[in-house]
């Protein structure tokens, strides 16, 4: 595989998911791929900005994303971040939001790629 | 012909989901079509190959993961996950044949990989 693009669609801390599949995409780049992250439905709550995890101890997800940015893109649905009553004004930097059209044409030019729903 | 390369991430641990079963169907599957097999277990699927197991009703997963050890499928489990459930290299937590290794080893896999499947909710 050339690529690889986790999708992520559970939020952060209620579960397990998003913060190992964080640690997917990491390891994908470090392995020299090219990799990526689909955060979609309850998934667009780990690219939320100032989230402050050490409340109940567990690790900030969002600064995972920065250890992706910008090697690897920080995809946002966009249709999921409204229906949650979000903006792209609430996420973190790192993120790029992008509509079903975009989406579209990424899953068509991906070539080579792994897709790994966490 | 060098063999194609496919590698399963399962993410639940036995018994209370299919995944494991469902694992163990397609490696088996895949290496009769001629695949070289590759299991990684990450988040509750590094329950999977704990020794002991005794299931009543299910099939037990350890020993299927065992027949597919002995058929040359490669099992790797990760580290952080396998040690934040007591699962560690020093106590053989874990029937013989599967590694403790970290999440970067994956990285590794999903390059060499020809397919990637994950499993799991």
């Amino acid at each position: 595989m050339k690529s690889a693009l986790v999708i992520i669609d559970r939020a952060p801390y209620g579960c397990e998911n998003a913060f190992s599949g964080l640690y997917i995409v990491i390891a994908c780049l470090n392995s020299s791929l090219d990799a990526d992250v689909l955060l979609m439905e309850d998934g667009v709550y780990a690219a939320v900005a100032d989230q402050v995890s050490g409340a109940i101890g567990y690790p900030n997800v969002e600064e995972l994303t920065y250890l992706i940015f910008p090697e690897g893109s920080v995809f946002v649905h966009e249709r999921s971040l409204k229906e949650r009553g979000l903006e792209e004004d609430d996420l973190v930097e790192a993120a790029e939001v992008i509509d079903d059209t975009e989406l579209y044409e990424i899953f068509r030019l991906k070539r080579d790629t792994s897709i790994m729903k966490i | 012909m060098e063999k194609k390369i496919l590698t399963i991430v399962v993410t639940e641990g036995p018994y209370r989901y299919q995944y494991a079963d469902i694992a163990f169907e397609m490696a088996e599957s895949a290496i009769q079509n001629g695949y070289d097999v590759r299991i990684f277990l990450y988040m509750d699927g590094t329950h999977i190959p704990k020794r002991n197991q005794a299931p009543q009703s299910f099939p037990n997963s350890a020993e299927r993961l065992r027949s597919l050890v002995k058929k040359g499928v490669k099992v790797t489990s990760c580290i952080r996950c396998s040690t934040a459930r007591g699962y560690t290299c020093s106590e053989r937590p874990y029937i013989n044949g599967v590694e403790i290794k970290s999440v970067y080893d994956l990285g590794e896999w999903v390059k060499d990989s020809h397919r990637v499947i994950t499993l799991g909710c």
